[in-house]
């Protein structure tokens, strides 16, 4: 749990130096190819990449329940929906005023930096808490 | 602005799947199960690691607002 705390910490001060990087600098790329280096390599040496590992499988399969088509059929219909606004945002040029990209939408939240770090904060959040997630049940050999 | 408001309006859905999955008034499964079911194949959590390294460079090393 101390470990988590101090991780959710790190992520904060991460977050909050790296979003206040202007875009389209060296920085910034380097700034998301780390982060993103350590998640990949992270999850690698749980085993996650791993086509040998069943127990991975075998977890994540457990952690889906009995989920069935008509489960995750709402999932799939809200992402055919989001596909086809995008697509036709894109259509319309990509900045369309009528209809904008989720990119464009998304980039009026990044105009200011407490809610670029909140949303850069999130976006390590997720892949974090797979990781975390994942080492817990490596650790422990518990299925769920 | 029409495609603002089909925006949120998805965003709106998704929350109402989610909060329904929770709740278990339906079977409807949260949005972590679906991601735990599309990773119990190594193809599926390649795809969800590539989509989440898309994201972050996506959104935090471009800009497409001019005047910002």
């Amino acid at each position: 749990m101390k470990r988590v705390v101090v991780l959710a910490l790190a992520g904060v001060l991460y977050a909050w130096w790296a979003s206040g990087v202007a875009p389209f600098t060296a920085l910034a790329y380097v700034l998301v190819a780390v982060a993103t280096a350590a998640f990949v390599v992270s999850y690698a040496m749980l085993g996650a990449l791993s086509a040998q590992r069943s127990d991975v499988s075998r977890y994540y399969r457990t952690r889906s329940g009995d989920t069935r088509f008509k489960s995750w059929a709402p999932w799939l219909v809200a992402l055919t929906c989001a596909v086809t606004l995008e697509i036709v945002g894109l259509a319309l040029g990509g900045r369309s005023a009528t209809v904008p990209t989720v990119s464009t939408m998304l980039d009026h939240l990044l105009i200011y930096h407490w809610s670029r770090g909140v949303l850069y904060f999130l976006w390590l959040g997720v892949g974090g808490w797979s990781v975390v997630r994942l080492a817990r049940h490596v650790r422990s050999g518990d299925p769920r | 602005m029409i495609g603002t408001v089909c925006w949120l309006l998805l965003l709106a859905g998704g929350l109402g799947i989610e909060l329904v999955a929770r709740l278990g008034r339906t079977n409807a499964a949260t949005l972590v199960r679906t991601c735990d079911l599309i990773a119990v194949r190594v193809f599926g959590r390649l795809m969800l690691l590539l989509f989440w390294a898309f994201v972050g460079v996506h959104l935090f090393t471009r800009y497409t607002l001019p005047g910002h």
